[in-house]
């Protein structure tokens, strides 16, 4: 799982009123090369969350070099896409959890595959 | 790429290992994958640096196929892990080395309860083969529905033609679309890979339908954003407002489309309630009637289908010659 989808999961179990951003619990990290593409960058940049995204490459190791707040004006900064790039869509938690940061219930990651399914009274 | 290599490509991805009943894991097919993909790729150009979403993605094959046309991120949903399994190996099969990986992120979830429980979970682009709804009363609704809550610009998804009218007619009302359109309408050569399947194999005509999200939907999103603390500040162009007026006969409709956009966020929410209801239950047992229905679409499909719309002659000339 890579942190472009991290940014965009959180946890709705019943009851929960702060799901969001998940903690990661890191087991273990893996990274894959990606095609380096400044104008997908861009396009998706609006979308990030950005104080999630810093949390979650904090805790899966790649958020050296990424400024405390993003802005637009950024993206013409090639250093900083691809940083962005690496963090973003390269490394990958294969072996973890997802922690919800309101009542600690895990989501557990197995070969890369969050695990979102809820219980039944959890729904 | 062409149709006829989509198609090879398509045709060495692993199916279901063991196809379960109760899901309607149907294998897409190299067929219905490779057209559904060429359509959104060739016709459309809505894989190509954008973010996916493949709904119910089983073996991943839709997935797989949007990520080798260019889209820069695919989220394949499923509910059943063994599914998902076999395709995390399609995947890295697919990919090759371990350097050079798929931009796939499989996630374990029960789609139909998506809009409730990963609100967040957005793509510019959905496409999925959902279940038809033949077992589990409603399931393909309500997979509809988190397409629309998924996606930011369109859905394309397959249904089983003898449900078009009510589709249709669900998406706009219920679902705020700012269109609803058949591509082409695609057979369904379904291999007898169920216990039940008496033939052989079983003709079901099915639609390829392209969806564009209303611009309630859109706001929706920016409401979900909004309330987890997300920027709110969001450039996002209305480019659905200008095709609203193409679609003929609907002129009755236009009036009530504007107070359908205001409507469509609460009409979403019920969608979302309803799907929600449904998650925790178990999946119902077969209904023998609903089969025996099904089969009878299948071998009189071709006629009765004939004459509901003019979409037939799209479908010839859409990229077909590419075929043979």
């Amino acid at each position: 799982m890579k942190l472009l989808t991290h940014n965009m999961l959180s946890c709705h179990i019943k009851n929960v009123r702060n799901g969001y951003p998940f903690l990661i619990e890191v087991v273990k990290v893996s990274e894959h090369e990606a095609d380096f593409d400044p104008d997908f960058l861009k396009h998706i940049f609006p979308r990030i969350n950005w104080p999630a995204f810093l949390q979650g490459a904090q805790s899966l190791g790649c958020r050296e070099g990424l400024p405390e707040e993003a802005a637009e004006s950024m993206l013409e900064d090639e250093g900083f896409l691809k940083r962005f790039h690496h963090a973003l869509l390269e490394v990958f938690l294969e072996e973890g959890s997802l922690v919800c940061p309101e009542t600690g219930r895990k989501f557990p990651v197995t070969k890369g595959i969050p695990n979102m399914l809820l219980n039944e009274d959890e729904c | 790429m062409k149709l006829k290599e989509l198609h090879a490509l398509m045709q060495d991805i692993a199916p279901f290992r063991r196809a379960k009943t109760e899901l309607e894991q149907y294998p897409t097919g190299p067929h219905l994958a490779s057209r559904l993909l060429f359509t959104v790729d060739n016709s459309y150009d809505e894989f190509a640096g954008r973010t996916v979403a493949d709904l119910g993605c089983g073996t991943a094959m839709l997935s797989i196929g949007a990520a080798l046309l260019g889209a820069r991120h695919v989220v394949g949903v499923d509910i059943d892990p063994d599914a998902l399994e076999v395709a995390a190996e399609n995947i890295q099969e697919v990919a090759g080395g371990e350097e050079e990986g798929l931009p796939i992120d499989l996630v374990l979830a029960d789609v139909r309860a998506l809009p409730l429980t990963q609100p967040l979970l957005q793509a510019d682009t959905v496409i999925m083969n959902p279940p038809f709804g033949t077992k589990q009363k409603g399931v393909d609704m309500a997979f509809l529905a988190a397409a629309f809550s998924v996606s930011l610009h369109t859905v394309y998804s397959l249904h089983k033609s003898s449900t078009r009218d009510f589709i249709a007619k669900t998406a706009k009302r219920d679902l705020g679309a700012a269109s609803a359109e058949v591509l082409a309408q695609l057979r369904y050569d379904l291999p007898a890979t169920m216990k039940f399947h008496k033939h052989k194999s079983v003709d079901i005509e099915v639609d390829l339908w392209r969806f564009e999200v209303g611009a309630a939907q859109q706001h929706q999103h920016q409401q979900a954003a909004g309330a987890c603390g997300r920027r709110q500040e969001r450039e996002e162009e209305d480019e659905d407002q200008e095709e609203e007026e193409e679609d003929d006969g609907e002129e009755e409709e236009a009036g009530g489309r504007r107070r359908q956009h205001v409507a469509a966020a609460g009409g979403l929410t019920a969608a979302a309630s309803r799907a929600a209801a449904m998650t925790c239950a178990v999946p119902t047992a077969a209904s023998l009637e609903a089969l025996a229905r099904r089969d009878g679409t299948g071998r009189g499909g071709r006629g009765d289908s004939e004459d509901e719309e003019e979409e037939e002659g799209e479908e010839e000339d859409e990229g077909e010659e590419d075929e043979d």
